[in-house]
């Protein structure tokens, strides 16, 4: 009796709410059990902590029992080793029991140290989060207790309505923060405690399904000796048909976890070969392993390995390095010309998921959908004990044609054929941030869109996805990643609503500016109409990315700031500008603060860059014609530099205007060393490396692989860098290659001569390498080419050099290929005849009339010199001559032919020089009588030509 | 009232499809011309004949309207050698740019498909009509136009 009267003095029953804490004093305690779970101790810091920040006091917390005369708290679950995850609130008699799935693990949890805090399991953690968030008003919207929004008051009463909860995603909910925790800094000062405790509040956890790449075991039983002791113990033999073959002594990128275990070994394959049978046995032993709960050595934890879970399903994780390439042993080849790469890729996890199952019954595989194995795979029959996590890059479905790829037919496919298999998301929360970063190095327009986003994962909930992992940029898409995260952990919610409530929570009387400014962020980037017409269509960048689950790489500064006009940076910038005006507080000009730290200011920035970029790049490109010289064997004394061509004058980095005769700058080659020399003739400042100097980037036939060399008045040494893409990424590192390098005077003027062997950027045959170069010094900043900010963006800003002369070779292969009109050879045309398909791929049936011409529409490059060799195959009873129609930029130069030599059956040859003048030209035949006959796709060979 | 029925039903076939034929690539003549072509062409039976010579151009008389379509499907039959097909794009009734394709060469009548990206931007400026061209240097006779937007 005295207990209801209690109650009913607290509860207000009017309102049927119960007073916590009133007029600041505590009308409740928070009672533990006398042995709580780590969840329930957690609870219990976290219960305190946040209802201090609300009303300046806290709870007093009492083990067993509690007070008499007071309210309970009482924290704890039921402590059970397996079981659904979930978290219930009751309100009883004597006050609130909060509770949920809890691991009996009792530990002693440390508030301060992130290390202790519990992990799976936490029912009642959650419920304590439930509790605050739905009873209190809490919400957590980024990384520190100034990010927490809450409203404070003296007295705290909560409604009294029971809550019971259970995820429907409850495999695991997970979140990586892909912008790095340096940016992150830059912006907000947190700790990785304040980055524990925020994926709590998040509602993360993991009991079954996740996956990471981690094929790495296998090299380590049967590659070689790794690096880490603990590794080398693991060696067994050498057996090399296990791993991918045709990639010894190239030194492939590897995944940098295994990379570190075998530093220089240049042989070590990028992947593993899927056609081995006993390389599935070895993964299937190892998900046996695993299950009985065996060490795995070698195996690092981020989702890589996942212990199984009593009551839980269990699927031991099989994932190829994020650098596999394929497999050249001879059955692989076979295999994949029959079934493509996708498939025989997910023939080897259905087999090690069959095999497994064989061995233990119960036993499951989860692994990637990730670029080329995202894709469905239709030509194989997918057992059910598999978990299939989707990689896919949700940021870019603004993109339609994205959209249609990556959405319709690969993701509701996969859903279409989930049987009973679990389906789980890899979701990339990235934007411009990520292809400025990763890729062209620009400062971005943003892209911000926690609607779509929350929608998205609605309909993945909707669908049955039972695991999500998210990969987001915290820095600037702090909102999308909390609304992800919250839908996927309660799919009822609606996401405009947990986005509108947002402003009004954390930015107080800025909220509708702030609103404002995110919702118009949010339709500016979201909405394609916006984007060039250049990145749609046939030819359009979504239609590159079928295989490619990231979805980066279609905004580079052009794309990016197309959507980014002045008029939307003015009217963006006034509605930030305008929110700080009426921020009624200094934590929320603080908040607002951060959003500009995040992405604005740079993007303020970003936009200047745009018009100097645009400015710059309007100026035409630049291409020389340099002539192979004699062998100078890489000394660059030994060259005739009076008679070598210069690279002509460069433009100002600011507005593009020519600025003459600064320095000269002039190249040279033979067939084997490139060679440069630099003069300017002014006195030099003796400056950092980075406040006066010289940088040239390079790059052969591969464009995104640049070399950069950086040297300044005082270099000894030219600093050396190499930029590579793998996987979408751009990363630069220190590179070394011999160079040979000579100041010869570098304070009243400044003069340097380099040479290094042509195989340092990349080809060990060039005729034609493409460059570009910047200069900058206290008085001017200088490019030769377009303007770009880094080495990755250098990539798309280059002009070339060309080599007349030499023994140098390349080879074309035009083809035939469909054009617009469906069905019909696009790139072949005849004036009277015809050309058509033929099962064969490489041939093509043509007919031509008395007089005819067949032309191909590609134009191949060309130097003066040039020596050309045209290779073709024609069956028939008569069969054209060949020539080629030469063209001097835009203007055709008129037929040259030579008399072709058979060749053998059918196989015809012509070797003829390109005349001076000429840049490029197109293949041409020509028959005087009518001619019918099969076409195989003709070769060109270029280069051994002869210095002028 | 038949007339409206007609009327409405047209304008809710529209909205219900999500791609959109377009009329007026018949082969009606009027003052012995096409009165839906311009350019270097002539009234054939059932079609029209794109005149021999250089410059010879025919194109629809009439410029589509694209929204927000961002293909168009052609399909026609033709007949002829060294011919071309393609679309102009407009904004704002200004010219801006055109999209060619050659039409393979056809002894005898033939039929085609062709499907060319409608660009929403080109230099700047929206692209918010089209039309359809035909050109060629020795002659070409086409027949049974049909141009479909599609998104």
């Amino acid at each position: 009796m005295k207990k209801m009267l209690l109650l009913m003095l607290s509860a207000n029953l009017a309102a049927a709410e119960m007073v916590l804490v009133k007029d600041g004093v505590p009308q409740a305690e928070i009672v533990l059990r006398e042995r709580p779970a780590a969840s329930a101790q957690m609870g219990a810091f976290e219960l305190n902590h946040h209802v201090k920040m609300i009303t300046g006091t806290a709870f007093p917390v009492k083990y067993g029992k509690g007070s008499p005369g007071k309210l309970h708290i009482e924290l704890g679950g039921d402590d059970k080793p397996a079981g659904k995850e979930y978290s219930s609130i009751r309100f009883t008699e004597t006050g609130i029991r909060i509770f949920g799935s809890d691991k009996p693990d009792y530990r002693k949890v440390s508030y301060n140290n992130q290390g202790s805090f519990p992990g799976q399991y936490t029912g009642t953690l959650f419920a304590v989060y439930d509790f605050l968030e739905k009873y209190c008003g809490v919400r957590w919207y980024g990384l520190t207790d100034e990010a927490t929004a809450f409203s404070p008051r003296k007295t705290l009463a909560v409604q009294i309505k029971d809550h019971d909860h259970s995820s429907p995603t409850d495999a695991f909910r997970g979140l990586y923060n892909s912008g790095g925790r340096e940016k992150m800094l830059k912006v907000v000062k947190y700790t990785p405690r304040d980055e524990a405790l925020m994926k709590l509040r998040w509602r993360n956890t993991s009991f079954f399904g996740q996956t990471n790449h981690n094929v790495y075991r296998i090299y380590f039983h049967y590659w070689g000796k790794a690096r880490k002791k603990e590794y080398a113990a693991l060696f067994r033999e050498r057996r090399e048909p296990y791993f991918a073959q045709g990639y010894k002594g190239k030194m492939v990128p590897l995944d940098g976890f295994l990379r570190r275990e075998y530093p220089n070994d240049a042989d070590c394959p990028p992947g593993i070969c899927f056609s081995e049978p006993e390389v599935v046995e070895f993964f299937a032993n190892q998900a046996v392993e695993q299950w009985n709960g065996m060490p795995m050595v070698g195996l690092p934890s981020n989702g890589r390995y996942q212990k199984r879970l009593e009551g839980k399903p269990f699927f031991s994780s099989v994932q190829h390095q994020d650098t596999q390439g394929p497999c050249f042993c001879p059955k692989c080849t076979e295999r994949r010309k029959a079934i493509g790469e996708n498939n025989l890729m997910w023939q080897w996890i259905a087999d090690i998921a069959d095999a497994a199952a064989k061995k233990q019954p119960g036993i499951g595989i989860s692994t990637l959908a990730y670029q080329r194995s995202l894709d469905y795979p239709e030509k194989v029959k997918l057992p059910d004990n598999l978990c299939v996590q989707m990689c896919l890059g949700i940021h870019a479905w603004w993109n339609p044609e994205f959209y249609r790829i990556q959405h319709d037919e690969i993701y509701k496919k996969w859903v279409k054929n989930k049987g009973g298999k679990v389906l789980s998301v890899w979701l990339y929360l990235f934007g411009p941030s990520w292809d400025s970063t990763t890729r062209y190095k620009h400062k971005f327009f943003p892209g911000i869109y926690p609607r779509h986003a929350g929608k998205i994962a609605q309909e993945m909930s909707r669908d049955g996805i039972r695991g999500a992992f998210l990969e987001c940029e915290l820095y600037c898409n702090m909102l999308t990643g909390y609304v992800v995260s919250k839908i996927f952990y309660d799919p009822s919610l609606d996401a405009d609503a947990v986005v509108d409530e947002h402003f009004t929570l954390f930015y107080g009387k800025a909220a509708p500016e702030m609103k404002a400014f995110f919702s118009e962020l949010e339709n500016i980037y979201w909405n394609w109409k916006n984007y060039p017409a250049s990145m749609f269509g046939k030819n359009g960048v979504a239609n590159r990315l079928r295989a490619h689950s990231l979805g980066t790489g279609m905004l580079n500064a052009d794309n990016n700031w197309s959507v980014g006009t002045a008029e939307r940076m003015k009217r963006l910038s006034e509605l930030i500008a305008a929110a700080e005006k009426k921020a009624d507080s200094p934590l929320v000009r603080k908040r607002i603060s951060w959003i500009r730290k995040g992405f604005w200011d740079q993007a303020v920035e970003g936009r200047q860059d745009h018009v100097r970029r645009g400015k710059v790049n309007s100026m035409p490109e630049k291409n020389i014609v340099i002539n192979r010289v004699e062998n100078a064997h890489g000394d660059p004394a030994g060259i005739d530099w009076k008679n070598q061509i210069s690279a002509g004058d460069c433009h100002s980095m600011e507005d593009g205007t020519v600025i003459p005769g600064v320095f000269d700058f002039k190249i040279a080659a033979d067939n084997e060393y490139l060679y440069f020399d630099f003069q300017e003739k002014k006195p030099q400042k003796k400056l950092g490396l980075w406040g006066n100097f010289f940088e040239l980037f390079l790059s052969g036939s591969n464009r995104n692989r640049v070399t950069q060399i950086a040297i300044n008045p005082a270099t000894v040494k030219p600093l050396l860098y190499l930029t590579e893409e793998i996987n979408d990424v751009f990363y630069t590192r220190s590179t070394a290659f011999k160079v040979n390098f000579k100041q010869l005077e570098n304070e009243k003027s400044w003069h340097w001569q380099m040479s290094f062997p042509m195989p340092a950027i990349g080809d060990a045959d060039l005729r034609r390498f493409n460059m570009n170069f910047r200069r900058y010094d206290p008085e001017n900043k200088l490019v030769w080419n377009k303007f770009f900010s880094s080495a990755a963006e250098c990539t798309s800003c280059m002009g070339y050099v060309a080599i007349r002369g030499g023994d140098s070779r390349s080879e074309y292969r035009p083809g035939f290929k469909e054009g617009r009109i469906r069905k019909e050879i696009g790139n072949w045309f005849l004036n009277k005849g015809t050309i058509s398909f033929t099962a064969d791929p490489d041939k093509a049936m043509v007919r031509m009339p008395a007089g005819d011409i067949l032309v191909c529409t590609q134009e191949i490059p060309a130097v003066p010199g040039d020596k050309i060799t045209v290779r073709w195959k024609a069956e028939g009873t008569v069969v054209p001559a060949c020539s080629i129609q030469m063209y001097s930029g835009q203007k055709q130069l008129g037929l040259k032919s030579a008399k072709a030599v058979s060749k053998g059956k059918n196989e015809f040859e012509m070797t003829l020089r390109i005349p001076d003048k000429v840049t490029a030209f197109r293949l041409f035949f020509k028959t005087a009588k009518p001619a019918d006959f099969k076409f195989g796709t003709p070769s060109v060979t270029i280069g051994g030509g002869k210095p002028k | 009232m038949k007339k409206y029925l007609i009327l409405l039903a047209s304008v809710l076939s529209l909205f219900l499809s999500a791609a959109e034929l377009l009329p007026a690539l018949d082969w009606k003549i009027r003052n012995g011309k096409l009165e839906n072509w311009s350019g270097k062409v002539e009234p054939l039976e059932g079609g029209g004949m794109v005149l021999k010579g250089q410059n010879c151009i025919s194109y629809s008389q009439a410029k589509f309207p694209v929204r927000d379509r961002r293909n168009v499907r052609i399909s026609f039959a033709a007949q002829g050698y060294a011919s071309w097909m393609g679309i102009y794009c407009y904004s704002n009734n200004r010219f801006i740019r055109s999209f060619l394709e050659r039409i393979p060469n056809a002894e005898g009548r033939k039929n085609f498909e062709a499907v060319f990206p409608i660009p929403q931007q080109i230099k700047g400026k929206t692209i918010d009509s089209i039309r359809i061209m035909f050109s060629s240097s020795s002659g070409l006779k086409i027949y049974q136009v049909e141009m479909v937007l599609e998104n």
